[in-house]
């Protein structure tokens, strides 16, 4: 996993168009631009362009199939960015159990509840 | 396809919710076990908090301070320069007040890049990958 990778996902996908050109791919996706524009309430050229990020970050591709292109997903950048996350998630689960650890190792009886 | 833009945790922890939010809100407990090496918090709204580890450091603006239930602040780890993910814990008090419930938040991997490319035209792609990395390796170090 690299942080390249995951920097590259977040950022093509901090726009809310591009989170949902992925969303429409995912579901039935490849499209293409023309199919998306009609899914989504952006031009055609809009949507090449947004498409170009998604590209960039790894995260989609596009295929020449007559005279437009297809778009499609590609996972490897989505589970890159994933790996990512989960790798945020573990340090929190070890900061979590740290501070469990030390507020129960500390006598908590009915007085000391009481003291504040 | 989906990638959470957020991480969300819960435990629960045998200790009266006022105990739990005095190790997570006061300096000299939260670095029992949070930071390694020291930690400074002005506990209010728009207070800033400081984290440091032996090889690492976290800068935290304070958002919200309701005792003893919630706290959140947002957080910018060395080298990133301006705020950053949103952290929110929220505690419940639990049967008769002898367990709390934690809820752990940290929310907005996702929505950084906006901020980013408001003040870098250019290669903002590139600079969140290099911060990014630079947070993977502070939270590693951490």
């Amino acid at each position: 996993m690299t942080g390249d990778t995951a920097g590259a996902v977040f950022a093509a996908l901090a726009d809310p168009t591009r989170r949902r050109v992925v969303h429409e791919l995912s579901k039935d996706g490849p499209l293409t631009a023309t199919q998306l524009a009609e899914r989504i309430p952006v031009s055609r050229q809009a949507i090449a362009k947004h498409f170009d990020s998604l590209e960039e970050a790894g995260l989609a591709a596009a295929t020449r199939v007559g005279r437009e292109n297809r778009y499609e997903l590609r996972t490897r950048a989505f589970a890159e960015a994933e790996a990512w996350m989960r790798a945020i998630g573990a340090m929190w689960d070890q900061r979590l159990a740290a501070f469990k650890e030390f507020v129960e190792s500390v006598p908590s009886g009915p007085a000391g509840r009481r003291k504040r | 396809m989906e990638i959470p833009d957020e991480v969300r945790r819960e435990l629960v922890i045998k200790a009266p919710r006022e105990r739990v939010w005095r190790a997570l809100t006061e300096a000299d407990q939260l670095s029992r076990w949070f930071p390694d090496k020291a930690a400074e918090v002005d506990l209010r709204p728009g207070g800033n908090a400081v984290l440091e580890w032996d090889e690492a450091k976290a800068e935290a603006v304070v958002d919200v301070v309701e005792a003893p239930g919630r706290l959140v602040f947002r957080w910018r780890p060395e080298g990133l320069g301006r705020p950053f993910t949103t952290v929110s814990f929220t505690l419940e008090e639990l049967g008769d007040g002898d367990s709390t419930r934690v809820r752990l938040v940290e929310s907005g991997f996702a929505s950084l890049p906006d901020q980013i490319e408001t003040q870098s035209q250019k290669g903002n792609d590139e600079g969140w990958a290099h911060e990014l990395q630079e947070l993977k390796e502070y939270l590693e170090a951490a």
